[in-house]
């Protein structure tokens, strides 16, 4: 009897790791589908693509959804289609013998395991670049290896310091922190000369990681160039359980604009508690990360109406297929798209596209057509910037937009010649919500 | 008027601690055993609460007992398959069987639940009462209701009912109290199941104001454990102690110092205590 309960115990654990090892397994092989790596060139060769994602990490949700759209944009590549997208009219790419794109998952739950997931995919899958959703501290520990071994990558990091560390295979199509953070600030700058808004003070609200930091750095160096006091610079952990002193201390410097620097978790929180201290900012500034996301909508919906918040994309660009994108996104997750997942896919594509403009999966000539240019048709675009990098990587082309929430989405506000409403200054109180 | 502010709100985040601080108290007084799981135990709880919301409606304040009855069967079940074989291994396992129910918890949570942020929505309680001098968000006060009924309860149940004073008298001295009849290992597996009820609880009362997702509870284990410490190991009167002084420690140093040094304020309050109270505030 005791020798047959512990032989139950053993299956159960056993079945256990199993099932465990399966749910592993296919998140790692989820993206392999695709062919064999055998080519023939007949088309049946495959163009490995890694995708570095935090699928055990800090971001699984962001990471499921960017795997997604990533074998979705896969799939349009290598199938004919008839939507007016880039390479999707075609099978697979036309100047490598209609070769097919497969994705390839990288798992990097933490920055540390970045580098030798980085590695692996690289030696034992053969990708030829990369892209994903690792954070700049992520990728800045992944670059010993795609340095080392000469193999582009595209990432959707912001920080400024990733195109000035001499980095020769990195490519950043999207803009950096201090680009983001100067739309924002010349948004305000607007507001007081034409609309006479007389914003003079800005409280700093950051999480401590190198994310929030660097923000915060930039945030209070623009306030001074644009003579706005900073009246609070706070810094707080992302993990905190409670933010009260923090939402206190806003309150009682009663600044005319708060900037925020925050995850999900963090961000949702803030919004919770300015509820409990009856307190809301005359402007509320998200700088991206949490207030980027769609949960945020779902758990404060009533908190994040008037939520202003930067954005290299938004669905109300000119682009005549970003609506098509973000259509075709829903179709396969069943949530809306977001705009980071959104940069990511871009980066994925724009790979597809600087290979096959190349027609060769060589490193240097696929960084030579990130330098030339990925040529786009206007009737093609989804995104509102063309794509040409400089000697750092960085995309001359890039630019941000300046968007704020109304009714649960958020819409364009600044530049004027790509807004599509006007923006709401001061933003009405809980009284008025 | 900032200062009664703060003061209050370090009152109410100390309590929602003392709740997970009591948990680890009773576990480690009884058992001698760190439960590294009561984070995931507390994740638990938010979880079940935020279904019983989002499919039958019910405010987290009518899931209390629901979660309390779940999660102290799970508790027992843990106890009852994993913790009693651990407790007959080397010491070392013993003190490391929580961490693995706890990454195995966390994992599970992610692969079965997704890793969204989630809020319980359609609260019975919101906003706030404004008594000039200061504001009461109705939203915090329901925890702090729920965690000092908690810690009402857990005092009747150690201290007047026969389970109770079996926990505390194996807690004293084991072996008088087996000789005396009473069964160690049906009192352990009380004691393991009482503990991840609370931290359940706890965690349903946290989703008033908390998003709910799969590390929600490591967050708060960490000061958990500190809590504990300042009270004194195996005291769940020390526990609410130790959650309220860390509570105000927090708000406080966070209010008139700096944010970013709050948690140094708090692990320099525990520093202080340890040297002059090597025990805790109320260790034996």
């Amino acid at each position: 009897m005791r020798l047959m309960k512990r032989m139950i115990s053993l299956l159960m654990a056993c079945s256990l790791l199993l099932c465990l090892a399966a749910c592993g397994d296919n998140a790692n092989n989820s993206g392999n589908d695709g062919g064999s790596g055998d080519g023939t060139g007949d088309g049946s060769e495959t163009v490995k693509i890694g995708l570095m994602l935090q699928l055990s990490g800090s971001s699984p949700s962001d990471s499921e959804e960017l795997l997604q759209g990533c074998q979705m944009i896969a799939d349009i590549i290598n199938n004919e289609t008839d939507y007016n997208l880039p390479l999707a009219q075609s099978a697979g790419l036309p100047n490598l013998n209609g070769a097919k794109v497969e994705v390839v998952v990288g798992d990097a739950a933490t920055n540390d395991a970045a580098m030798t997931e980085c590695e692996r995919l690289i030696t034992e899958e053969g990708v030829v670049a990369f892209a994903g959703i690792l954070g700049s501290s992520g990728v800045t520990v992944s670059a010993t290896a795609f340095e080392r071994y000469g193999v582009p990558y595209v990432t959707n990091a912001s920080s400024p310091s990733l195109t000035s560390s001499g980095y020769e295979y990195l490519v950043r199509i999207f803009p950096s922190d201090t680009q983001y953070c100067e739309s924002i600030f010349q948004l305000i700058a607007d507001m007081n000369e034409n609309d006479g808004a007389n914003i003079r003070t800005v409280a700093l609200c950051s999480e401590d990681s190198e994310f929030g930091v660097n923000i915060a750095s930039i945030e209070a160096e623009l306030a001074a160039q644009y003579g706005l006091e900073v009246v609070e610079n706070i810094s707080y952990s992302a993990s905190a359980t409670n933010v009260t002193s923090e939402v206190l201390r806003l309150k009682d410097a009663d600044a005319d604009v708060v900037m925020f620097s925050s995850y999900t978790a963090d961000a949702i929180l803030f919004l919770q508690t300015f509820r409990e201290q009856d307190y809301y900012p005359r402007m509320l500034v998200g700088q991206r990360g949490g207030f980027s996301r769609n949960e945020i909508f779902t758990s404060a919906p009533e908190a994040m109406e008037y939520v202003y918040n930067t954005s290299a994309w938004a669905t109300d660009i000119s682009a005549p297929n970003a609506q098509l994108l973000a259509d075709l996104f829903y179709e396969e997750t069943g949530t809306n798209i977001q705009e980071g997942v959104l940069r990511a896919m871009t980066d994925f594509y724009s790979i597809c596209l600087a290979i096959n403009q190349a027609g060769s999966t060589d490193a240097d000539a696929i960084l030579q057509e990130y330098r030339n240019g990925i040529e786009i048709p206007d009737d093609q675009k989804w995104i509102s910037v063309d794509i040409q990098v400089d000697e750092n990587g960085q995309n001359l082309e890039s630019s941000t937009l300046v968007l704020q929430a109304f009714d649960g989405t958020y819409s364009t506000v600044y530049p004027a010649e790509s807004a599509s409403r006007d923006y709401v200054y001061p933003v009405p109180g809980w009284d008025e919500r | 008027m900032l200062l009664v502010q703060t003061i209050w709100e370090g009152i109410v985040n100390g309590s929602i601690l003392a709740m997970i601080a009591m948990g680890i108290a009773l576990v480690w007084g009884v058992m001698g055993i760190l439960s590294f799981s009561q984070g995931e135990f507390m994740m638990l709880g938010m979880f079940i609460t935020y279904y019983l919301n989002e499919y039958l409606g019910l405010d987290p304040i009518l899931c209390v007992p629901i979660v309390g009855v779940i999660m102290f069967g799970l508790g027992c079940l843990i106890y009852r398959s994993i913790i009693a074989k651990a407790l007959r291994g080397p010491r070392l396992s013993q003190r490391l069987i929580t961490f693995a129910i706890g990454m195995v918890l966390t994992y599970g949570a992610l692969m079965v639940f997704g890793g969204q942020y989630r809020t319980v929505q359609n609260l019975a309680f919101t906003g706030s009462i404004d008594l000039g001098f200061m504001t009461i968000s109705k939203q915090k006060l329901v925890p702090l209701v729920i965690a000092l009924v908690m810690v009402a309860f857990m005092y009747v149940f150690l201290n007047l009912t026969r389970a109770g004073k079996a926990i505390k008298a194996i807690s004293q001295d084991k072996d008088a109290a087996e000789l005396v009849g009473i069964n160690s290992n049906v009192t352990y597996m009380v004691a393991f199941g009482l503990s991840s009820a609370l931290a359940g609880i706890a965690g349903c009362a946290i989703t008033y104001y908390y998003p709910v997702y799969y590390t929600a509870g490591a967050a708060f284990l960490l000061f958990g454990f500190i809590a504990v410490l300042l009270g004194g190991v195996g005291s769940t009167a020390g526990a609410l102690v130790g959650g309220i002084i860390m509570g105000l420690t927090d708000t406080i140093s966070g209010v008139y110092l700096n944010t970013a040094y709050k948690y140094l304020a708090v692990c320099v309050i525990f520093m202080l205590i340890v040297t002059f109270k090597p025990k805790g505030l109320f260790g034996k």
